[in-house]
């Protein structure tokens, strides 16, 4: 043990001897974070709104009454109308203009109204994943409370539908009459399911914590943390390991050898040295994340130890791939030609949450991304301790793997020559 | 099998028998075998590439011999090679220092992987900076420090744990003579102590002065082994004459045996090298015999019996070629 910790000492003291990569390996996540973040409106910022273009080709009192739904207070947080022709529309929508163009087909209100078929055309922006999605979820409620409201006052929808007898401009008082009575006994039958209602929706909203997301989901500087994390644990882990070359370069390993200091206590030094600095500023990242996102303190230990233990097992798979270049430059250009599309696919560049399906799907399985992914579970707590703790036995099986792989790649020749 | 009790391999601290070191086709060092006792220098001497480095490496547990037996003090360096590296104070050719790292923290370091911890790594440190003349330079980092005062640190590195050996590979290459002097002082104070040094080195007169025991090591073999003594007896008396120039290498061998006492070294058409007993008495005859058989004499160099001399002798060609 005396070993690791010399080993761990020596290459603690060569971090703080060079602080501004230390520096770096800070301000270059958070820079770019704060500026995604920034861009994306912040945890606090104006809501992202689903641009609605609406082509109305029935122009109907139903037509509009649904518009009016759309629009709506509780809606119209979300989603931001407009009325246009349907050329006018696609066009705009060809030029990725809006979210979503909705087109209304002539005698949809008639059809509504008979239960007949009909169709609404919801046309979707591809470049944009989730804003369409609430626009097409929202007609998708809509069609289903058509349908049961159907199942309750169909016969009197359907004689609405059909208008006034014929000759007849208006309803007769009676007919009115007897539709209001109609409703008001079916209303009657309903009262006892309807006032109070069965089933009695409660929702907490947590005092003057609005903000504060529990699941993550709505949040992109919630999401965007862990990539930022695990982008200064990339970088951090990049500098730690490029330096076995310049160790090699030196001579140094070489003296090691020499030495009765064995290899697997320079390996370990090495990785209890990554994960300390790795922890610190991973700590330091995470409690400033966590206060601006006003996220529970209680998950820090846990967010730090797993990211530490990310951090160590990112750095022994760099490590291990920079010992089998060729060169120190190769080295170089081989962690930095992994490093980068790890940092995209990863989730460190923007949130998986918030990629195409098959991308965020990828990213998921890269090294970070499946160890940001876990993070993101911590921070929300989403995360239950037993998965927790089979999280980090499978992370501490991957570094026990590692150390091996790595040991024998220094002692099988990297060290020696 | 077990390690053998110091004293009874008759004081010898270092036994290589036999030993071979092979680079695929290349043979880097090819039946080396000797033996070194403690207090004593033992010199491998040899030009650039003869294999003196990977016989250091073989010894010190760096490389893995091919072929044969290194045994420091009774253990063997590849089946017992913590123990056997425990008694080896290894200073390399290269600087091998943390740079960024001041000479104390190296220190620290390098005493550390041999087990000092401590009020005795303290004791050491204050002792050996002393001794390298780095105490009042200690807390820098060590990438200010001029090459020789590099090379001082590098070797504290290798005596900080007091080892009973000492392998020095070429410890003076590229410092100046100041610092090399006040290197060899502290090689020849460790040796006052009782410790065996294993000395590599292509400088001639640093061999000649330092080392008890030298081993003329060229293309990986040893081609001559002994004392000082020893080796300047098998140079013999004779001078070196080295002549440089135009000739005709079979008219010069030929016009230069009319001259007595003269020993045709090596002929080619641009030098001639002779070996003769009081040369600069014969340089007259020789040079009429040779003007005699065609040859532009240019430029001529007599060197005095040395090692130099025997390495001539022995290879054909001087040391630094």
């Amino acid at each position: 043990m005396n070993r690791v910790l010399l080993v761990t000492r020596q290459n603690l003291l060569r971090c703080l001897r060079d602080p501004a990569a230390l520096v770096l390996w800070f301000i270059i996540p958070l820079m770019i974070g704060a500026l995604l973040v920034l861009a994306m409106g912040g945890s606090n910022g104006p809501k992202p709104q689903v641009h609605l273009l609406i082509a109305d080709q029935d122009d109907s009192f139903g037509s509009r009454l649904l518009i009016r739904a759309l629009t709506s207070d509780r809606a119209g947080e979300f989603i931001r109308a407009e009325k246009v022709d349907e050329a006018t529309g696609r066009r705009r929508m060809e030029h990725g203009d809006a979210s979503a163009l909705l087109i209304i087909p002539p005698g949809f209100a008639r059809a509504v109204l008979r239960e007949e078929p009909t169709t609404l055309q919801l046309i979707t922006n591809p470049a944009e994943r989730i804003l369409p999605g609430i626009a097409e979820e929202m007609l998708r409620l809509f069609s289903e409370t058509v349908f049961y409201l159907h199942r309750l006052l169909g016969p009197q929808m359907r004689q609405f539908a059909q208008g006034p007898p014929p000759g007849e401009d208006l309803f007769s008082d009676a007919d009115v009459a007897r539709l209001s009575a109609s409703i008001n006994d079916t209303m009657r039958q309903l009262r006892k399911y309807l006032f109070p209602p069965v089933i009695k929706l409660e929702t907490v909203v947590p005092v003057a914590k609005p903000a504060k997301a529990s699941d993550g989901s709505g949040s992109f500087a919630l999401n965007f943390l862990p990539g930022i994390v695990f982008m200064a644990l990339l970088f951090t882990a990049q500098g730690l390991s490029n330096d076995i070359w310049r160790e090699r370069e030196h001579g140094l390993l070489r003296r090691v050898v020499t030495t009765p200091l064995d290899l697997l206590s320079v390996i370990l030094g090495k990785l209890l040295a990554a994960v300390i600095v790795v922890g610190v500023i991973a700590g330091v990242i995470l409690a400033g994340g966590m206060e601006y996102l006003d996220v529970p303190f209680r998950r820090w230990p846990a967010a730090v130890a797993w990211s530490a233990a990310s951090g160590a097992g990112i750095l022994l798979l760099l490590l291990l791939l920079q010992m089998f270049a060729g060169s120190h430059r190769a080295a170089s250009f081989l962690s930095f030609s992994i490093m980068f599309p790890l940092l995209m696919l990863g989730g460190s560049m923007f949130p998986t949450a918030f990629m195409p399906p098959w991308m965020a799907a990828i990213g998921r399985w890269t090294p970070n991304g499946w160890a940001a992914v876990r993070l993101t579970d911590i921070l929300t707590g989403r995360i239950t301790l037993p998965l927790l703790a089979a999280a980090f036995g499978g992370m501490a099986l991957t570094v026990a793997v590692l150390v091996l792989a790595n040991h024998w790649r220094l002692a099988r020749g990297f060290a020696r020559r | 099998m077990p390690a053998q009790p110091f004293n009874q391999r008759h004081r010898t601290v270092i036994e290589v028998t036999g030993l071979q070191k092979k680079y695929g086709e290349l043979v880097a060092v090819d039946g080396v075998s000797f033996r070194a006792e403690p207090g004593q220098i033992f010199g491998l001497l040899g030009p650039n590439g003869a294999g003196k480095t990977t016989t250091i490496g073989c010894i010190s547990g760096l490389l893995e011999p091919t072929a044969g037996s290194v045994r420091v003090l009774g253990h063997d360096v590849v089946s017992d090679g913590r123990a056997a590296r425990q008694q080896l104070g290894v200073v390399p050719q290269e600087l091998a220092l943390y740079e960024d790292l001041s000479a104390t923290e190296n220190l620290q370091f390098w005493g550390g992987a041999y087990g000092l911890r401590g009020a005795e790594l303290k004791a050491r440190l204050r002792e050996v900076l002393t001794a390298v003349g780095l105490l009042d330079r200690a807390r820098e980092p060590v990438k200010r420090f001029s090459g020789g005062m590099k090379r001082r640190l590098n070797l504290a590195c290798g005596i900080l744990h007091r080892p009973k050996i000492l392998l020095l590979d070429e410890p003076t290459a590229g410092v100046d003579p100041q610092s090399r002097m006040r290197l060899l002082e502290l090689v020849r104070e460790e040796v006052a102590r009782g410790a065996c040094v294993l000395y590599t080195t292509h400088y001639l007169e640093e061999a000649e002065s330092l080392c008890d025991r030298l081993a003329i090591v060229d293309h990986g073999k040893i081609i001559a082994a002994g004392t000082l003594a020893e080796l300047r007896a098998m140079a013999g008396e004779n001078d070196l004459l080295l002549l440089n120039g135009r000739f005709d290498p079979e008219r010069a061998r030929a016009a230069l045996q009319t001259v007595g006492g003269v020993e045709v070294v090596q002929a080619g058409p641009d030098a001639v090298r002779l070996a003769s007993r009081e040369a600069t008495r014969k340089l007259a005859e020789i040079f009429g015999a040779l003007a005699a058989g065609g040859a532009d004499i240019r430029e001529t160099t007599l060197t005095q019996p040395s090692l130099e001399t025997l390495f001539i002798k022995l290879t054909g060609r001087k040391l630094r070629e």
